[in-house]
């Protein structure tokens, strides 16, 4: 038992200090920057492949081993200055969202170029020779390697640490981070200031990649999990600081060993409980930073929610033109194209729930997938099994559902600092109900739902089960609920959303009860869906575990920047768009991540108002006003001067 | 040493100095005046390149900034001491002052210890944080702070905004001694014309963004409706 138990805290130890290196880079990123790093994991995830390329099967000595890890960092360290200046510095003085996004989007770029690069089978590398043995105390045996992971994750801690507070280095840094405007006027070249601490951060997530490398096998799955324990750490620690990471890491490690203990048949459940119990009893932190909280920016892009109200009635014959084509698809269509027109309309109205969030209210998912998965596989179990409940109630507890679990979540994420936390726990809510669907054989495991069943409309005994007759069905529904939400959303409610994402505090002011709004807007987005979800199972009629993917949690957010997220019909806009490009190039579907990943910060990058946004842009200029250079893109020079000023005059 | 023409000043569309001439001769010691809003600020950011966009001429020693980014300008010699201070709060005093010597681009300029000494008032606080000083002393910190770059000229942002009279009146012998001591030329942007007069030889007004008088105090003396329509409250 007592060498179980060592074995286990050993364990816990070596899998800590991966996290912790992880989440260095990432509270390192934060507090300069003041943003999170979605992309963090992935680069870990880089560093490692880069090392297992260089070592292969073959196995070196220790200081060859140490030699390919430094180098995995360096190589990594240069994708960061790639990364900073193609990426980073431009978006340094928008809104923080876009910068999540952006990140979020190199992530799924990573993810596209790993798989192509190395596949998706599994490797594994051997420790260095002399580690490989193990190491005898008496009667318990331990494993060198992972003794060797402990000293080298000290070390480093380490020397993060002297470095910070000791160093003229780090308090050059720490300048950096709260006044880059003052010390630009000191004569510090702020700009390649913050490109060369981006790259160390980088540098640590590549290094880490290489020296762990050996612990657990190599899949396009390890960054995921190294990110959200990542993250994980760095909110139970507290943000913006190298104690608190470590410390969070080791807790998480210790965690996840009891967890592979006691709880075998559920592993990697247990961190997300102690996480809610943190966020829940101690959301700032164990050392919370008073140098690090993130501003609850206002929003600083200027373009509004309407359009020019003289086009209303054009867009309105475009809309029912449009409406009539879809109605008419049945009969002139075929099978194929029939099915991306549905799925088209199913995912015009998740990208809706999206941006009811993100457009509306100023906060951004990054697990919405989690809301629909839980709307499919409601529905997807109920018709299987209860096949006499009527569909409208199923979908009506596919709403209360995702409102429930939406409010549920917001009750944690929303009380303080509502946007990152929001971004961190929403992917969790997406990782958790991944990992609970895998586990349960009641939902089919890895293989989902199959033979889902298309329902009857009782009341009105019309048969939903041919295709035609459940596109019509979810052609008019659809309709219903976006005219339902323009209703809601062009009222009182819509206003109070509005002028919180616009400004928290002056809401606030005004009497707005802010979290109250805001999670009401969550709820609100959660339930339309996880309605989305529920109409898309009978529709596709199979559900899986690909539907709470990373990728599945991107299709809204790209949908509604590529229509624009300050319109309302954007996000409509943009799945249309979408769909009909993902028609047009199905044969390259092994490139998806990748694909989705950069024309998701190509849109960030050239056009974040979307196409609405360009096409604004293009109305107002040929009407020659002046004040059409405003729209249509973020044009960085003057875009980082006002910031700049704001900063200055807030500070 | 400092000559700006035609300069013209934005805030994104929002037009905020109009075709502002000004010069400042090395060693001089000049103020400009004008209430809030007046533009006074902006010109001195302008200058600095740190924040409005910014079109015209600005041309320091003879040569012509351009584009020139604003760390570049301060190790050029050029310090600006903001109206909000900017301190580092997690710094300590001496550590605030050391992080301005990334001005200095090889200039001889003060050490740390001797700015302290010749500021004594920040002396006894030199291993405070600068989040702990009160607002007069920031003010001190952030004059002293500019000198460890060693500047040729000093722009100076109402430094007299919000402290005791008692301070203001140290404040001016410190200022008169470090600048003449070290050959510092002065631009001081103020809305006390007491402490401008104490200050400096020359005076510039400006107005809604353009300026509207420049001469020295015998000059602004004999014109008494100058302080009556653009200084007075």
């Amino acid at each position: 038992m007592a060498t179980q138990m060592i074995l286990a805290v050993l364990n816990a130890l070596s899998m800590g200090m991966a996290i912790f290196l992880v989440a260095a880079g990432i509270t390192l990123i934060f507090g300069l920057l003041k943003i999170l790093n979605m992309a963090q994991g992935a680069f870990f995830m880089i560093g490692a492949y880069l090392a297992f390329s260089i070592i292969g099967h073959q196995q070196l000595s220790l200081p060859a081993f140490i030699g390919v890890a430094l180098l995995a960092g360096l190589a990594v360290g240069l994708l960061g200055l790639l990364t900073d200046r193609l990426i980073l510095s431009r978006l340094r003085h928008v809104d923080y969202h876009y910068m999540l996004i952006a990140t979020f989007a190199l992530m799924m770029i990573c993810h596209g170029v790993v798989k192509v690069i190395w596949g998706v089978n599994f490797f594994s590398v051997l420790p260095p020779k002399g580690l490989d043995q193990p190491l005898q105390l008496g009667t318990i045996y331990l494993s060198r390697y992972s003794v060797f992971v402990i000293a080298a994750g000290l070390v480093i801690y380490a020397i993060l640490e002297i470095a910070i507070h000791r160093l003229w280095v780090g308090k050059l840094m720490q300048s950096l981070a709260s006044k880059p405007w003052m010390c630009a006027l000191l004569g510090i070249n702020v700009s390649l200031g913050l490109t060369l601490s981006v790259m160390f951060a980088f540098f640590l997530a590549g290094l880490a990649g290489g020296l762990m490398l050996p612990l657990q096998s190599l899949s396009p799955q390890l960054g995921d999990a190294y990110l959200l324990y990542g993250f994980f750490a760095i909110i139970i620690g507290g943000l913006g600081n190298i104690r608190g990471a470590m410390l969070g890491a080791i807790l998480l490690g210790l965690v996840n060993s009891l967890n592979t203990i006691l709880l075998p048949q559920w592993p990697g459940i247990a961190i997300y409980v102690v996480l809610a119990v943190f966020l829940f009893f101690r959301p700032e932190g164990l050392f919370p930073s008073l140098a690090a909280q993130p501003e609850d920016s206002s929003d600083q892009n200027e373009a509004s929610m309407s359009g020019p109200a003289s086009h209303r009635k054009n867009w309105f014959r475009v809309g029912s033109l449009l409406f009539m084509v879809a109605l008419s698809l049945p009969f002139w269509a075929d099978g194929g194209l029939l099915y991306v027109a549905g799925s088209a309309v199913v995912y015009a109205l998740f990208a809706l729930s999206w941006n009811i969030l993100f457009g509306y209210t100023g906060l951004a998912s990054f697990g919405h997938a989690a809301f629909f998965a839980i709307g499919a596989y409601f529905t997807g179990v109920i018709l299987r099994d209860w096949p006499q409940v009527p569909f409208l109630l199923i979908l009506l507890g596919c709403g209360v559902a995702g409102a429930m679990v939406a409010g549920l979540l917001g009750a944690l994420a929303l009380r303080r600092l509502a946007g990152i936390f929001l971004a961190v726990l929403t992917i969790a809510l997406a990782e958790v109900t991944r990992l609970l669907i895998s586990y349960s054989d009641f939902l089919g495991r890895e293989d989902g739902l199959v033979g889902i069943p298309r329902p009857v409309l009782d009341g009105l005994g019309i048969d939903l089960s041919q295709s035609a007759a459940y596109y019509w069905f979810l052609l008019v529904a659809v309709a219903l609920l976006i005219g339902a939400l323009w209703w809601i959303l062009h009222g009182r409610f819509g206003r109070v959303l509005l002028i919180t994402r616009q400004d928290p505090d002056r809401a606030a002011f005004l009497g707005v009860n802010v979290i109250r709004v805001r999670t009401m807007s969550f709820m609100l987005s959660g339930a339309v869906a996880a309605i989305a979800g529920g109409l898309y199972a009978p529709w596709a009629r199979i559900v899986t575990l690909e539907q709470v993917s990373f990728l599945a949690s991107t299709q809204p957010v790209l949908n509604a920047m590529l229509g624009g997220v300050h319109s309302f019909w954007g996000p409509l806009i943009g799945a249309g768009i979408f769909a009909a490009l993902e028609y047009g190039t199905r044969t390259f579907v092994g490139l998806s991540e990748m694909m989705m990943g950069a024309l998701l910060l190509l849109i960030i990058l050239a056009a974040p108002n979307g196409v609405i946004g360009l096409w604004r842009a293009y109305a107002l200029a040929r009407r020659g006003g002046a004040e059409g250079r405003k729209e249509g893109g973020v044009k960085p020079a003057e875009k980082s001067s006002r910031r700049l000023v704001d900063g200055h005059s807030q500070s | 040493m400092l000559e700006v023409r035609d300069l013209n000043a934005f805030y994104g569309d929002a037009h905020i100095l109009h075709d502002v001439a000004l010069q400042v001769e090395a060693g001089q010691r000049v103020a400009l005046l004008g209430r809030n809003g007046a533009g006074k600020s902006t010109f001195l950011k302008s200058v600095m390149n740190a924040g409005p966009g910014v079109n015209g001429s600005v041309r320091f020693e003879g040569k012509n900034l351009g584009n020139l980014p604003s760390y570049q300008r301060a190790r050029l010699g050029i310090a600006l001491v903001p109206e909000d201070r900017q301190i580092i709060p997690h710094l300590s005093v001496l550590e605030n002052i050391a992080m301005a010597s990334h001005a200095r681009a090889g200039r001889p300029a003060l050490t740390p210890r001797q700015i302290v000494e010749h500021f004594s008032m920040l002396e006894p606080l030199v291993k405070r944080y600068g989040g702990q000083l009160s607002g007069g002393q920031q003010q001190l910190l952030a004059i002293a702070r500019a000198f460890a770059g060693g500047p040729k000229l000093l722009f100076l942002d109402e430094p007299t905004e919000g402290l005791a009279p008692i301070i203001v009146q140290g404040m001016v012998d410190e200022i008169l001694d470090i600048c003449a001591n070290n050959g510092t030329a002065l631009l001081l942007c103020e809305q006390n014309i007491w402490f401008s007069r104490a200050c400096t030889d020359y005076v510039y007004i400006i107005d809604t963004g353009k300026l509207v008088f420049h001469g020295d105090w015998r000059a602004f003396d004999a014109n008494p409706e100058i302080t009556q329509r653009y200084l007075s409250v």
